[in-house]
């Protein structure tokens, strides 16, 4: 059974509209018109228990929004969602018992308490006994080594430390699903591969199903099994990572290394980056053309000594996803 | 039932707990504040006490009365303040979408958004109150007692009314000040001597902007014990605390997470 089953969901958000000028904000009481925003337009995708899933976009796609739908916090516009078999703005208390997140732009934790403080206040608010927090935080805060400064107020914290607290903070009561809205924004290269380790521990050891948001293509790179990409509210690649590094993008970058040099190079169906004594670069595009071909040409002008080829980077791919207009490339990725 | 009320308390208790350790974590100030209030206060009644060497009475209102108010108000909003300094600050949580956090734990929102804070200064509230009532009344258990249960009863209907202020931003957007002047108001009529108003304006004052119920009615049931004002106090208290519930939940239909957008259209 799938533990998010979404159909449909949309959300338009009414802003008021006013006009300059104090006439503008006189009239704006009176007789207010408003300006409709879709932020998310009928989408639906289904997530099976223990999946581990990017939900990815631009700036202002919609994923902030759609996981305040899915966690109950805002009423959609229309559509249907279930997660865990319960509507999430129906039966917001009950279903907060089963989940969590954390939404890196904002902190659940008190800035002046210790995290140790708010853990005990979330034990309560969660209605954890006694016996059971106390187990659960040993066994949190040696998973995420969070005893070097458990007890130092919050506000003292580096921004890695907060953000291991406040995701070791949503998983106190043992939720099956958890939301993670941006975890590694802000951090370092050191502290994202840390909170990386700790959402794939979570996802294995503890079978919870993860969906997570980052404009790291790192994150989705080395945690993320299936990538979903929103753009504009609407969803317009649901597919694996896997297919998408291998199979997406299908430009390659080849290096080769001349044994001896080959100044009068010539290749048809390729582009050629940069051509010297030593070497050659080029660019092929596998959907038209066959690297064996290429490789053939290559190898009856030049003497080769080396050759390497290159995949693009996750990143170039992401980028390209969201470069293309809407409705294009998608076809043959959706499965 | 009671499982869930003995849930409750413990909830409330353990965020006040909290609070007031936030509060310790800034020792210097949270004392200087509390000496402020206390003085603060005082000061006020001095005035009082100044008027009242000119003349006798105020309307049927003595310095003693005065006295009592004084102990009566500052105890009601040491109650609002201390239990749901929530109150407060609501509609600024509305516009900012900070009720998201309280949306995404399995607590009452509205409870759990009045217990979140506790101003500090207001323990020189409460401590000015205690000692102001310890001054008037010859202090019998008894009397402190009803004391408590009027404070008490007073903050209750000061956080309803500031609930029902805040929680016009859910329709009217941005109106944290109006929604300030509105509790500012409760409170400074709460501070006069019932007395000097007109008929009209006490209408105002038991309806409109409860002043009436934190603390003339109160004044009047620790000088002048009937069953039936302690009757009519509880039922208001309760009643506008029903009411005010109902209109945040009902607003709450509306909340956007930050809904107060506010697109200026230039043509
Ligand atoms: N409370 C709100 N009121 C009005 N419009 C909103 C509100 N929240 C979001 N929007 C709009 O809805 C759209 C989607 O916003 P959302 O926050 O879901 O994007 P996002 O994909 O999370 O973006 P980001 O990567 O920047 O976090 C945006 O155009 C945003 O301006
Ligand atoms: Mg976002």
């Amino acid at each position: 059974m799938a533990v998010i089953d979404v159909n449909g969901l949309s959300k338009v958000f009414r802003a008021k509209t006013k006009e300059p000028g104090l006439r503008g904000s006189v009239r704006a009481l009176l007789r207010p018109t408003y300006t409709e925003l879709g932020a998310v337009k009928g989408i639906s995708f289904a997530v099976e228990a223990g999946e581990l899933l990017a939900f990815i976009g631009r700036n202002g796609a919609g994923k902030s929004t759609t996981i305040k739908m899915l966690t109950g916090i805002l009423n959609p516009t229309a559509g249907t969602a279930q997660v865990l078999g319960l509507v999430p703005w129906e039966s917001r208390r009950q279903l907060a018992y089963t989940i969590g997140s954390v939404f890196g732009q904002k902190s659940q934790l008190w800035y002046h308490l210790p995290a140790l403080d708010s853990f005990r206040l979330l034990g309560s608010i969660y209605e954890i006994p006694h016996r059971d927090l106390a187990k659960r935080l040993d066994a949190v805060v040696e998973l995420f080594e969070l005893a070097e400064f458990i007890k130092t107020p919050v506000r003292k914290l580096s921004l890695g430390q907060r953000m291991r607290c406040e995701i070791a903070a949503s998983i106190l009561h043992r939720p099956q699903v958890i939301f993670l809205d941006e975890p590694t924004i802000g951090l370092d290269v050191v502290a994202k591969l840390k909170i990386r380790e700790l959402i794939k521990r979570l996802n294995e050891e503890e079978n919870t199903t993860i969906f997570l948001t980052s404009h790291d293509a790192g994150d989705i790179e080395q945690l993320c099994k299936r990538v979903i990409v929103i753009n504009h509210g609407e969803i317009i690649l649901d597919t694996s990572t896997s297919y998408l590094r291998h199979n997406y993008l299908t430009t390659r970058i080849v290096n080769v290394k001349f044994a001896e040099p080959c100044p009068g190079l010539r290749l048809s169906n390729a582009e050629i980056l940069k051509h010297t004594e030593k070497g050659v670069k080029f660019r092929i595009n596998t959907r038209s053309t066959s690297i064996e071909d290429v490789l053939g040409e290559l190898f009856a002008q030049a003497d080769t000594a080396d050759i390497s080829v290159e995949e693009p980077a996750m990143e170039e791919v992401i980028r390209d996803i969201y470069r293309r207009p809407a409705g294009e490339g998608e076809q043959d990725a959706v499965s | 039932m009671f499982t869930e009320a003995k849930r409750a308390v413990r909830f409330v208790f353990q965020y006040f707990s909290a609070n007031l350790q936030s509060a310790m974590e800034y020792r210097g100030a949270f004392l200087s504040q509390v000496v402020f209030m206390f003085i603060n206060n005082l000061m006020l009644l001095f005035f009082w006490w100044v008027l009242f060497t000119q003349i006798e009475t105020l309307n049927g209102w003595s310095f003693e009365h005065v006295m009592l108010l004084y102990a009566v108000a500052s105890g009601a909003y040491a109650c609002q303040a201390l239990l749901f300094g929530g109150s407060f600050t609501l509609s600024r949580a509305i516009a900012e979408g900070r009720l998201d956090f309280y949306l995404a734990l399995p607590k009452p929102v509205l409870l759990h958004v009045l217990i979140s804070r506790s101003a500090a200064s207001a323990w020189g509230d409460l401590v000015f109150s205690l000692a102001i009532f310890a001054l008037t009344a010859a202090p019998s258990p008894g009397l402190l007692l009803a004391f408590l249960i009027l404070i008490f009863a007073g903050g209750v209907v000061m956080t309803s009314f500031a609930v029902l202020a805040n929680s016009l931003s859910f329709w009217l957007g941005q109106s944290e000040q109006l929604a300030d002047e509105l509790i500012e108001a409760l409170l400074t009529f709460s501070l006069y001597p019932e007395g000097i108003f007109s008929a009209a304006t006490r209408f105002v004052l038991y309806t409109v902007i409860p002043a009436g119920f934190v603390s003339y009615l109160p004044v009047r049931i620790l000088t002048d014990f009937t069953l039936v004002h302690v009757v009519l106090m509880i039922l208001f208290a309760l009643g506008l605390a029903l009411l005010a519930r109902l209109v945040f939940y009902l607003g709450l239909k509306r909340y956007e997470s930050g809904n107060l957008v506010v697109i200026n259209a230039t043509e």
